[in-house]
């Protein structure tokens, strides 16, 4: 099923740059960090802009000029791919309301020519043992934490 | 898991004052009763970029700990710093704080505390207290006794409030090597192992000055700049072994066996450290196992993803807005890639080689 309207980050905790042709998206609830270049960055670019799956399948087969089908499986493999990270979800009836005009181009990114490639997301967890510890485990008779340096992992490490 | 809550939405009155206001005064009330307690204050003064940071100190006892990193940043006494901070223990002055007025489970990721954090004040609780007011300048630092402190906090003092400080002149700290000269210098990114530390301390005694190895402070306007934090760090002690010149720095050379290698630019050395340059580029290491060592043009977008990720997660609270500047900070300075040959000696002369062509 072809999803008919577009999708919202699911948080604050979603954070997310681009360079050149690399999107970088970090959750900072997780500690997971995610690098997604070519076809993917050009894909976000169009969730981000609040584009639907279906548009966003029909833009890149007419730039890549290449069958609907082929195109379909691979973006949509993708887009679920980043509700399943919980980085989007489908947007709410509400959120509509706030798409940017469909009539606009949201073609921002191009750099990919020739065949399209399916897209693809590099995840990192090496930061997210930080944030999985509470470094806090128990508080003394005055309220304030007990904290054995040893016991503590945390940012300051 | 654990929520991060940061909470800037909920602005706070100065006319209202609210459960953050009231327990830092609260808290002000006790580095009162802890300084009188020991005869007074002990006043030291730091010059970061155009501020000047004042550390009023209850007692000796925490100078030791938390200035040495601070040491080339040390200024004369100033009438009107920009920020102060009370300091004390509770071991050596023998005052306690108030109670907290949150629940345990009130701690969040980074011991960041819920409720705690505003627009106006912030609060970690990580080895020690950290608090800030930032209409009033002022920040608390506690921690109940000196000897719970460890070598990583010595190294890198007071980051949390001087991050949530200077983020109000936008400037942001990043997790990032510098090395250069006032007219210009390098930033060094990259992920552990990389080869960071080596690059920056292969500098020692070249000619290339050090800005920091771990943290450092940048802004962009009206240029992209840099400011030194720390003249301290630390690495793997078999990595210490293979860097010409750290030896005499080192603060426990005698337990590299057992322990990270901690350095200290002292005072004495202030030959070593830079204190701000113009960032002119933005260097990516790596271990090539090659014997020369080169520089070549790199794609930017490599800097954000071994900029970005360890910047943010190693400061409580930082999030979007830290990103973005990283990410104007390399829309604006180009990236190279440094391809690390095995003749370490051969680094700095690449890297002087390097900034004379910027």
């Amino acid at each position: 099923m072809t999803i008919s309207i577009g999708f919202t980050l699911t948080s604050q905790n979603i954070i997310h740059e681009t360079i050149d042709d690399e999107v970088v998206i970090v959750d900072l609830e997780k500690g997971f960090y995610y690098s997604l270049r070519g076809t993917a960055a050009q894909i976000w670019m169009e969730i981000i802009a609040g584009v639907p799956e279906g548009d966003i399948i029909r833009i890149l087969s007419d730039q890549y000029k290449t069958d609907l089908a082929k195109i379909e499986a691979p973006v949509k493999g993708f887009i679920h791919q980043l509700v399943e990270e919980n980085i989007i979800n489908p947007a709410s009836p509400q959120d509509i309301g706030n798409k940017p005009d469909q009539n606009e181009p949201h073609l921002i990114y191009t750099s990919e020519q020739g065949e399209f490639s399916p897209p693809i997301i590099e995840k990192f967890t090496d930061m997210s043992e930080l944030l999985l510890l509470d470094p806090i485990h128990e508080v003394d008779e005055t309220g304030w934490p007990n904290m054995a340096p040893d016991n503590i992992t945390d940012k300051e490490k | 898991m654990v929520k991060l809550t940061i909470e800037t939405k909920r602005a706070e009155s100065s006319n209202q004052p609210t459960r953050p206001s009231l327990f830092f005064q609260e808290l002000r009330k006790s580095f009162y009763q802890a300084h009188k307690a020991v005869g007074g204050t002990i006043d030291r003064y730091y010059q970061l970029g155009e501020k000047i940071i004042q550390l009023k100190f209850a007692g000796p006892a925490l100078i030791r700990k938390l200035t040495p990193a601070l040491s080339h940043l040390e200024t004369q006494p100033h009438p009107q710093p920009d920020l102060t901070i009370n300091l004390w223990d509770s071991a050596s002055t023998g005052i306690q704080p108030p109670p907290p007025p949150w629940n345990p489970d009130d701690y969040r990721q980074f011991g960041l505390i819920r409720g705690f954090n505003n627009e106006r004040i912030k609060t970690v609780f990580m080895i020690a207290l950290q608090m800030i007011d930032l209409e009033r300048n002022e920040a608390i630092y506690w921690i109940p006794d000196t000897e719970d402190i460890p070598y990583y906090h010595s190294i890198r003092p007071l980051r949390s409030i001087l991050n949530w400080w200077m983020n109000k002149f936008q400037h942001y700290i990043v997790h990032s090597a510098a090395v250069g000269l006032p007219e210009g210098g390098v930033l060094i990114t990259g992920r552990g192992g990389a080869g960071k530390s080596t690059t920056t301390l292969s500098c020692i005694g070249s000619g290339i000055k050090l800005a920091g190895d771990e943290n450092c402070l940048i802004s962009l306007n009206p240029k992209p700049y840099l400011h030194s934090l720390y003249c301290s760090g630390s690495l793997d002690s078999k990595d210490a072994y293979h860097i010409p010149g750290i030896t005499p720095y080192l603060s426990n050379a005698s337990k590299l066996d057992r322990e990270k290698a901690v350095y200290l630019f002292t005072p004495g050395h202030r030959d070593i450290m830079v204190k701000c340059f113009p960032i002119k580029a933005i260097l990516i290491p790596r271990i090539t196992g090659n014997k020369e060592t080169t520089i070549t043009a790199s794609q930017n977008n490599l800097s954000l993803i071994s900029l970005a990720p360890e910047s943010i997660f190693q400061l409580p609270g930082a999030g979007a807005k830290h990103l973005q500047i990283m990410a104007d900070l390399i829309r604006q300075v180009p990236c190279f890639s440094l391809d690390l040959g095995s003749q370490i000696s051969q680094i700095p002369g690449v890297i002087k080689k390097f900034l004379r062509s910027l």
